[in-house]
Formats: C-alpha cells, sequence, structure tokens
C-alpha cells in the first residue's frame, strides 16, 4: 500500500509527460493534426446537418464514411492499381483517377446515407418515434452495416494503395509539409466554403434551413419536408464520401470494416466541440480535435492518441454543451 | 364498397357480411398447398427420402448422436398441417373461427423456417425454406387484409395478445400465489443443466472446446444478470448507456487485479484462499459504484442522445486503459484468478472452469436477490421517480422529482450489477485481458434489453438468454451475430419498439396500485378511457372501494 501511493506521488510510471519532444515536433504535429482535422471536419459536416435538421444523432454516419472508403478503395484497385506499388502514372492521370475514386466514394457514400434514411428513419419519423428508439435504430443500422462489410471482406484491413507517394513541399519554421497535407487541408476548407454558401445561397439551403427552423411552418409554405431531409442526408454522405477518399490516401493503415467508428465517435466530437448543427462549427471544432490529438499523442504517448477525443468530448459536454460556435443550423442567415 | 362500409361502422359483429371475401379463399388455397407440402416433408423426413436430403443430413444427424431435432421437426410439420386444415374446414362453413387456427399455424411455419435456416445443415436449405416462408406469408398476409379484417370483424381480427393474457392472470394471483410460482420456475431453471445433448432444441449439438451446454447456459445467465442491470438504466430510468461494457470490464479487473498471481498489486496472496473471491465480489461492485458515480455525477445533466455517446466514451476510455496502462497488462492479462470457495470430497475444485453447472447455479441465485432487489426498488419511491423521468423529465422535475439525484441512483444500481456480472465472469474464465470489453459488447448488452423488452425484467432476461444462447447454439451463425443482432434492433424499433415482451402494462399496474395506496381506493380520474379502462381491469384491487 505504502508502495502504492509513493508511485502516485512521484507520477506513475505508465504515463510521461515528454514535453521536450511536443517542442521539437510542434509544426510537425501542427500540420500533421490540421490533415486530420480537415478529414474529421468534412465527416463532423454530416452529424452537424443531419442533428441541425432533426435533432438526430445519426449514428449510422459513420458507416456511411467507411462504406465510401471501401468504394473509393475498390475504384482504384479496378482502374488497375494495387497496394505497395509505386506508379509512374503522370501527374494528371493520378488526379484523374483520384477524382473518379472520389465521385464514387461520395456517390456510395450519399447512396448508404439515403437508404439508411428511408430505411431506418423515416417509418420512426412517421410515427413520432421518441428520439431514444431513433437512437437505438441508428446503432443498429450502423451495426448492421459494419456487419455486412465483415462478412463481405472479413476481418483483415485492405491494403492501403499510395497513389501518391508524400512529397516535401514546403518548409515552415522547423516543419516540412507534403503535398498531401496541403491537397487535403485546402481541398476540405474550400469544400466546407462551398457546403457553407451552398446552404445559405441556393434554393436548396433556404429549404433545408427552412426546415430546420420550423418543420410546421415551413411544410406550410410549400417545401416538401421529406425531399429536404433526402438532400441533407445526400450532402452529408457526400462530405463523408470526399472525406473517406482523403483517408484512403492520407493514412497509410488501409480500410478495415470497423475503421469508420473510431472516425465516427472522433468527427461527432468535432461537430460537439464547434457547436453541433453549425457547419462553421464543424470545420473549426474538426481542426481543432485534430491539433489536440497529436499534440495529446506526442505529450503523452502515441497509445494515448484516442484517448484525447473523449476526454474532450466529456470536458466539451461538461463545460460548454453548445460548442465553440454554438449556434443552430437555422439561424444563420441568408 | 359503400355499403359495406356503412356496415363496417356499425361495428357489430352480426353485420358482416355472410360471404367470405374472395381473398379468404385465395388464402385457404394456399394454405392448403402448405399442409400438403408439410406433410410431404413430414413424411420424407421421417423416411429419409430423397427431397429431404436437399435440407438435412441424417448421417450427420447420426454422427451427433440423436434425432431429437429430427423427431420435433415431423411432430411440428404435421401439428402445423393439421391446425392448417381444421382452419380451412372452418373458413369453408363461412365460419370465422378458421383465423385461430391458420394465423397460429402461419407464424409458426414462419419460425420453423427460420430454425431450419439457423440448423443449415446444407446450403440448398434456403431453397426449401424460402418456399414454406412464402407459402405462408401469403396466407397470412391475405388474413389481415382489409376484406378479410372487416369480414371476420373487430373481435376476430385483434384478438388478445397471449402475452397481455399471461401477464393479467399473474398480475390477479396473490403475493403467496406469486411466490409459489416464481419457486416452481426457479427449480425447474435449476434443473435445466442436466438436460443432456440429446434432448431436441436445449442441447448444444456442436461442443467446440470449452462450451458444453451447461457453460452456455452459465453465459446466458450471466448475460440475463447484465440486461437485468442495464434494464435499470434504460428501461426504468430511459437513459441510454453505451458504455456498460465499461462497468462489466472494471467488476472483471478489480478481482484480477486484487487476486491474480500476475498482479503486482494482490491483495490476496494465496490462490486457494477460501475467501478471496467472496470478498473481491463486494469491493468490485463498490469500486463499480464508485466509477459510475465519477461516470454519472458530470454527464447526468446531458439530454439523453448526448449520455449515449458520453458513456459510449466512457466504455472506450476504460478499455483504452486497460491497453495503455502499465499495471492493467493490456494484451497479456492476469490468470489463475481466484474461484468461489469449495471443494469435492476427491479434493477438486467445484468452481472450475470446465464445469459450468455450479457457475450457473450460483448465477441464477445471484439473479434472484438481484431481482429481488431491483423489483423492491421499482416497487418504491425510487422506482416511481425512474418512471417518471423515463417518461417526461421535464414534467418530473416540475413535479418536485429530484431527477439528477435519481438518475444517478440507476446509473450506480446498473453499474454495480454490471461488475457483479463482471466478477462472475473474472471467476470463471480465470483469465481477464483487454480483448472482450469493445464497444460492439456494450451494444450487445443494449441489444438484449431492447430485444427482450426494456423495462420488463422477465422481457428482459429473455433478451440476454437470446443473445448469448443463439450464437452457442446455431454455431454456423455465430459468426454472424452482430449482424443478425444488428438488423434485429432496427426491425424491433420499427415493428415492436417494446420488445418481445413489452412494459407498458405493468408500469400501469404500479400507477394504479400508488394511486389507491393514496386515496384508499380505485381511481375516479375522469380523464378518458384510460383511467377508466384500467380501472375496470385492476382486479384484486379494484374490490376495495370505500
Amino acid at each position: 500500500m505504502l508502495h502504492a501511493s509513493g508511485t502516485v506521488l512521484a507520477g506513475p510510471d505508465w504515463i510521461h509527460f515528454d514535453t521536450t519532444s511536443l517542442h521539437q515536433l510542434f509544426w510537425v504535429d501542427t500540420f500533421s493534426g490540421l490533415t486530420y482535422g480537415a478529414i474529421y471536419a468534412l465527416i463532423a459536416l454530416g452529424y452537424t446537418l443531419v442533428y441541425g435538421l432533426l435533432k438526430l444523432i445519426n449514428f449510422a454516419h459513420s458507416e456511411v464514411f467507411i462504406s465510401g472508403a471501401f468504394a473509393a478503395y475498390f475504384t482504384l484497385k479496378l482502374c488497375g492499381f494495387s497496394p505497395g506499388l509505386a506508379y509512374a502514372t503522370g501527374m494528371i492521370g493520378i488526379v484523374g483517377f483520384l477524382v473518379l475514386a472520389t465521385v464514387v466514394a461520395a456517390g456510395v457514400s450519399s447512396g448508404v446515407a439515403l437508404l439508411v434514411e428511408r430505411v431506418a428513419y423515416k417509418p420512426l419519423r412517421s410515427r413520432n418515434a421518441p428520439s431514444l428508439v431513433f437512437l437505438i435504430t441508428a446503432i443498429g443500422a450502423s451495426l448492421a452495416i459494419q456487419q455486412i462489410i465483415f462478412v463481405w471482406r472479413g476481418a483483415n484491413a485492405e491494403p492501403s494503395i499510395q497513389l501518391v507517394i508524400p512529397q516535401p513541399e514546403l518548409q515552415v519554421f522547423s516543419a516540412t509539409i507534403n503535398n498531401l497535407q496541403i491537397t487535403i487541408v485546402i481541398a476540405a476548407i474550400v469544400l466546407m466554403f462551398v457546403i457553407d454558401q451552398f446552404i445559405r445561397r441556393t434554393r436548396i439551403g433556404r429549404g433545408i434551413r427552412a426546415v430546420a427552423q420550423d418543420p410546421t411552418t415551413a411544410t406550410l409554405m410549400g417545401v416538401n419536408r421529406e425531399r429536404v431531409i433526402m438532400q441533407t442526408f445526400m450532402i452529408g454522405g457526400i462530405a463523408a464520401g470526399i472525406a473517406a477518399s482523403f483517408y484512403i490516401m492520407y493514412i497509410p493503415s488501409g480500410v478495415i470494416y470497423n475503421g469508420g467508428f473510431l472516425l465516427g465517435i472522433k468527427a461527432f466530437v468535432a461537430a460537439v466541440l464547434g457547436g453541433i448543427g453549425n457547419l462553421r462549427g464543424a470545420l473549426l471544432g474538426g481542426l481543432i480535435l485534430g491539433l489536440a490529438e497529436t499534440y495529446g499523442s506526442t505529450l503523452f504517448g502515441s497509445a494515448w492518441h484516442d484517448v484525447v477525443a473523449y476526454v474532450l468530448l466529456i470536458v466539451v459536454l461538461m463545460f460548454r454543451p453548445t460548442g465553440l460556435l454554438g449556434e443552430s443550423l437555422g439561424k444563420s442567415r441568408a | 364498397m359503400s355499403a359495406n362500409l356503412a356496415e363496417a361502422t356499425t361495428g357489430a359483429t352480426e353485420d358482416r357480411p355472410e360471404r367470405r371475401p374472395t381473398v379468404l379463399v385465395a388464402a385457404g388455397i394456399v394454405a392448403a398447398v402448405l399442409a400438403v407440402f408439410l406433410v410431404a416433408a413430414a413424411i420424407t423426413l421421417a423416411f429419409d427420402l430423397w427431397p429431404a436430403h436437399l435440407f438435412h443430413d441424417a448421417a450427420k444427424d447420426r454422427s451427433n448422436g440423436g434425432y431429437g431435432d429430427l423427431i420435433v421437426a415431423v411432430v411440428v410439420n404435421l401439428v402445423i398441417a393439421a391446425s392448417l386444415l381444421m382452419g380451412i374446414s372452418q373458413l369453408m362453413k363461412d365460419r370465422p373461427q378458421g383465423r385461430r387456427f391458420l394465423v397460429p399455424a402461419g407464424w409458426a411455419t414462419l419460425a420453423m423456417c427460420i430454425f431450419w435456416l439457423l440448423m443449415a445443415q446444407k446450403e440448398s436449405v434456403v431453397i426449401w425454406a424460402a418456399v414454406f416462408f412464402v407459402l405462408a406469408l401469403v396466407p397470412l398476409g391475405l388474413m389481415f387484409s382489409a376484406p378479410a379484417d372487416q369480414w371476420f370483424g373487430p373481435e376476430w381480427t385483434a384478438p388478445a395478445h397471449p402475452v397481455t393474457l399471461v401477464r393479467e392472470r399473474w398480475n390477479s394471483l396473490g403475493r403467496q400465489q406469486q411466490w409459489m410460482w416464481s419457486l416452481i420456475v426457479v427449480a425447474v431453471i435449476v434443473i435445466v443443466p442436466y438436460i443432456g445433448s440429446d434432448v431436441p432444441l436445449f442441447g448444444l449439438i456442436n461442443t467446440e472446446p470449452g462450451t458444453d451446454f451447461p457453460i452456455s447456459l452459465f453465459n446466458a445467465a450471466r448475460y440475463a444478470l447484465i440486461a437485468i442491470g442495464l434494464n435499470v438504466v434504460v428501461g426504468q430510468a430511459g437513459l441510454l448507456d453505451l458504455g456498460y461494457v465499461g462497468f462489466f470490464a472494471i467488476g472483471a479487473y478489480v478481482v484480477a487485479l486484487f487476486t491474480s498471481t500476475d498482479s503486482g498489486m494482490q491483495v490476496f496472496h494465496d490462490p486457494n484462499n477460501p475467501w478471496a473471491w467472496l470478498a473481491c465480489v463486494p469491493i468490485a461492485m463498490v469500486i463499480t459504484m464508485i466509477s459510475g458515480l465519477l461516470l454519472g455525477a458530470p454527464t447526468l445533466r446531458l439530454r439523453g442522445d448526448y449520455l449515449a455517446i458520453v458513456t459510449l466514451g466512457f466504455g472506450e476510455i476504460v478499455r483504452l486503459l486497460a491497453d495503455n496502462v502499465t499495471p492493467l497488462k493490456g494484451n497479456i492479462g492476469f490468470q489463475n484468478i481466484a474461484r468461489p470457495p469449495g471443494h469435492h470430497s476427491d479434493g477438486t475444485a467445484i468452481f472450475a472452469q470446465t464445469n459450468g453447472k455450479p457457475w450457473f447455479w450460483l448465477t441464477v441465485g445471484l439473479i434472484v436477490v438481484v431481482l429481488i432487489f431491483v423489483g423492491n426498488l421499482e416497487r418504491s419511491r425510487v422506482g416511481r421517480a425512474w418512471v417518471a423521468i423515463r417518461e417526461d423529465e421535464d414534467a418530473a422535475e416540475i413535479m418536485g422529482v429530484p431527477t439528477f439525484r435519481f438518475k444517478l441512483w440507476a446509473f450506480v444500481i446498473g453499474a454495480s450489477i454490471g461488475g457483479l456480472s463482471g466478477a462472475l465472469f473474472a471467476g470463471q474464465i480465470g483469465f481477464v485481458n483487454n480483448q472482450k470489453f469493445d464497444p460492439v459488447t456494450s451494444i450487445l448488452f443494449l441489444a438484449a434489453v431492447v430485444l427482450g423488452g426494456s423495462g420488463n425484467k422477465v422481457g428482459v432476461m429473455v433478451g440476454g438468454f437470446l443473445i448469448s444462447y443463439i450464437p452457442d447454439r446455431f454455431t454456423n451463425i455465430a459468426e454472424y451475430k452482430f449482424l443478425i443482432f444488428g438488423i434485429a434492433l432496427i426491425a424491433l424499433m420499427l415493428f415492436r419498439p417494446q420488445g418481445l415482451l413489452g412494459a407498458r402494462q405493468r408500469l400501469l399496474t404500479y400507477g394504479r396500485q400508488a394511486y389507491q395506496a393514496l386515496t384508499g381506493g380505485p381511481e375516479r380520474l375522469d380523464t378518458g378511457a384510460g383511467a377508466m379502462s384500467t380501472a375496470s381491469s385492476s382486479g384484486a384491487m379494484g374490490g376495495q372501494v370505500p
């Protein structure tokens, strides 16, 4: 007993605060964290849109993402690329194949999102079921899709296809930024901007905001609520599909049937962190979460990488449950 | 058409059309075909003729040491066929009684198809089951179609649900009679492990190493215990907890840390110390209660769906701690964990890992104790507060229920039961590492509660039993168990959100008893039909009019 308390006083030996390497790797971590954060932000968009519209945590969104990742992977495979090889295809060719994979991933993801909406949520909505029932159905849908992929592909991860070799492009402070990081972060920010403007300026976006503010009045004003809901799920699915394409480009560990779960949870944390229901909040939350994770894993050791997100979630919900920008989808002005 | 409609709105049974509608003729024809198929299947199965070979492997049966499932199948086929023929003959005489035979026979055929699919001795069983499925589904659908409903009239269209009937009978029994019947049920459950593998439907056919029938019963009982604990949180208080496996893990790890020889924090150094396991169980429960308090205190102010995600995070944090904290030894884990005391006369331990029977009886005993405890809580002020919170938290708060405190209570009590079953698990397996506590297990626990009927203690025990026993019994679908239970979650929420055995009626009973205790008589609320119908059906308590 005495021994145990002595250890506590000296700091337990299984946790280290590696401040020196955090100091050294600060900028490296920053850029890698921003890249992860951009991917989280794109997934978080789906959570935030659906939550803003229906006050529903679409638990199956993680599986919407992972089915996009599988779609992108198999598109590349069908195009003749195989794992573990380096390709000398020209720049334009590679970009073409990546765009193709992204488009397929976005299509499959939005299809899965629509399917979940139609099969799992719509019947409950027409019955006016309590929100807990929605959540349990969502969990069931998530588990079912995940296990369908498991039955199809088995428990092993598909080896990743490295189409783009990371090459240092820029030297900022002490860190080099590679081409993938630049592409992903810029593409994600541009995409978030486009979707934000889409929600703010277009007719469809106006419909989404109207239903988010007041579904009954919106219906009376001639907005087709069901169509708006389907459009929202599709936009979320498209963003998740693009994120999935970035994910298989950037993360070398490959895609696995349950890989969506962790990313889904993290994206949800990102959405909550920025203020769920708020599009700009999703971007901010995603980037902050990505940074916090990489800093955290350098500071405490890479084994604690995933704990950061959960702790951050609990802390945010305890102290600021509305998130950093805490504003709902409906309130954003045209 | 308009004449028919007018007849329907008068509501009287005598006004139904004299002639049966065409859909029922069609239903009868298909049912007759089904009956012929069933009899044919029974004959071919019984005499091992050619068509049966498509879906049934007699040699496999023989090598498994019995024809139990086969005999059951033949008898069930013949009974269903007889019921179908009875129903058809009633319909031919224009009697609505036919529904009483045709509808259960249809459901039984569907259940039988699912059973054959689960057994899946041969690939071609899929085609066979599909034929029967369609043949049963068509008459069922026709029986429930609008013209058929109209011809049958209301009393034949919506007969009392068997679950409701059993429940009403049970509620009308006196307290002593309820105790007596409970004792009989427990006695039957206690002798179940003696059922050998040759008894149809029950005994395991495939005995993989380490899972014989008593051990799979123990696992099922452990799941039932977990389901009771989770039911306190999800069913009673209406808090969706997706991190319940975290409490289970803490219970298992406490026992492992304090008794395993691999542990650096070992308190009970002698593995043969008879008190080691027994002493650790209350410690494990207290520690899980504290962890429930630590999780609940900051998070229980959140709304329902946020709470679900936070608890999911908690479960993951527990697992990641087990992965990463050096004293918890991650994947290597702890061996030589203490067991409950007791030795046979030849010196071997009673609670051996390979012998499931004592473990099963111990778990059943603990379930009974926990049920009495939870049942009394349910009937107390705490239970009523939980129901109030579950039904409408804002309203409960306004009525003066300290919602936060009672939600915390639900969390802590649920956590302690999770810890208890974790301690049982650690004792039986004798080995704990980080592998068994992934989040999908939490969802499996939730599926047990939702499947059985959240809020209903008997229901969730049945749910826990099914979740654990089905993959053990039908080993060829064990790989797909998460897929099956995931789909089951969606299907249940869409078609039967109250679960297999719903809880609504019982809770009304409690509310009624509370009201009667308060006013000293049956309720006199003029809020409409709901209150009136419950007052008239309250049976035993209804006689106390002042």
